[in-house]
């Protein structure tokens, strides 16, 4: 059933979210749904009802014509490349959480050891995790193409799509509000054992560090499910964003597109301010801090700077 | 089944018709058009929707709410004056192009 509702939302992609288009789509929807049930109550096999229903829908391109939307000239994307690019995406949506909650995790060694030789494993650590950032960020530029939407998506590809982006958006809220959790346990737990260590007048100097370091494995943990989640988020988003549906987010995909170069150099900058509050102040167990607020900094900069480029087009 | 090319420039007609005798929605439409065609037409949902929307753009038929199975409303349609006057052009349209297409199909026999 849900299929044949994805398949509508597919099709109508390139239409105006108009009422006048949302009407035909629910007739056109209700008339493909009163077939299902007809045939289903005929006896047929709901997969047979689901595909002989989706053939008599016929060519988008017609109502398109009717209702004066511009034909689509873009070449189609191949659905192999599609799906070569889905398994980049999953594999960019890992590795940049792994390497972000790794230099985070790392933060420990520098927070319990005092010893120049640790220090050298800990930035050893952190030039591997910038590496492994560069490395999968560079090799999504052959796609380039898919991202800046040269393409078309097939219809078939378009109803996978957006079926994948129902699945996910279901546990995205579970995901954002289990990483929020995290950090609050851990904050808390920080704040707990740290007034108990206050207390006794015997801890060691490796004891007292102890609540900060722990505070980081929550931090690394919560990180990395948000990175993790919301670069999975976008994989779909991109790939559905539609001019015509949706104007606002198709400016901020065009704002990031001529501002976007600002992250790469702020965020290698927030990483310097990190180390430096880190190891001259001790800070660590708030200094990551820095890298959510440059993250909020950086996008209202971009903005701003987009709004005002706009302004200034006539 | 027939080719919905030839068949394309007549939609107009056959929804006019069935109109003509009754309002009707788009699913009892098609499903009219497959019993009246005796299932040797069956029209897609874009064909019958784009020549609605034609139709309706040209006053040839109107729409309304009307009570649905569900409890939403049903988009109902009826024809106008205009429509009826339009349907008549197109059916003596068709019986000229029938004729002429006569004369040339089935050649060979005469």
């Amino acid at each position: 059933m849900n299929t044949i509702q994805n398949y509508i939302e597919a099709m109508f992609r390139d239409f105006p979210k108009t009422k006048k288009t949302q009407d035909l789509k629910k007739q056109i929807l209700e008339s493909m749904q009163s077939k299902y049930e007809d045939l289903i109550s005929q006896g047929t096999p709901e997969q047979d009802a689901v595909a002989s229903v989706i053939a008599t829908f016929g060519s988008i391109e017609e109502l398109k014509k009717e209702y004066g939307i511009e034909e689509d000239e873009r070449e189609l994307l191949d659905s192999g490349f599609l799906h070569e690019y889905l398994k980049y995406r999953s594999f960019f949506a890992k590795a940049l959480a792994a390497a972000i909650s790794g230099i985070i995790l790392a933060t420990i060694i520098p927070i319990l050891f005092d010893r120049p030789m640790m220090t050298a494993l800990y930035l050893l650590i952190i030039g591997i995790a910038v590496f492994v950032i560069i490395a999968v960020t560079v090799s999504g530029n052959r796609y380039e193409r898919i991202r800046s939407h040269q393409y078309a998506l097939a219809s078939e590809d378009q109803v996978e799509i957006i079926r994948n982006q129902d699945h996910f958006s279901r546990i995205y809220p579970i995901l954002i509000a289990a990483g929020v959790l995290i950090i609050i346990v851990g904050v808390a737990l920080h704040v707990l054992v740290d007034g108990r260590l206050e207390l006794l007048p015997a801890a060691t100097e490796l004891q007292k560090d102890q609540p900060a370091a722990m505070l980081m494995v929550f931090v690394a943990i919560a990180v990395a499910i948000f990175v993790w989640a919301s670069a999975t988020a976008s994989t779909y988003k991109q790939l559905l964003l539609s001019k015509a549906q949706d104007a606002g987010a198709w400016d901020e995909h065009m704002s990031e597109k001529k501002y976007g170069w600002l992250y790469s150099v702020t965020m290698p900058l927030s990483v310097c301010v990190f180390l430096l509050f880190g190891f001259l102040y001790n800070a660590w167990h708030i200094a990551w801090i820095v890298f959510p607020v440059t993250a909020i900094v950086t996008s209202a900069i971009v903005a701003l700077l987009w709004y005002s480029h706009k302004s200034a087009q006539p | 089944m027939i080719s919905s090319d030839v068949i394309r420039g007549y939609t107009d007609l056959m929804i006019l018709s069935i109109l003509a005798k009754g309002d009707s929605y788009g699913y009892q439409l098609s499903k009219q058009i497959e019993a009246i065609s005796d299932g040797k037409y069956s029209i897609k949902e874009t064909t019958l929707y784009s020549a609605i929307a034609r139709l309706e753009k040209n006053d040839h038929v109107t729409s309304y709410k009307g009570e649905g199975s569900g409890g939403t409303g049903r988009t109902y349609y009826s024809i106008t004056l205009l429509g009826e006057t339009y349907l008549k052009e197109k059916e003596e349209e068709w019986e000229l192009t029938k004729e002429v297409i006569n004369r040339f199909s089935n050649r060979e026999g005469k």
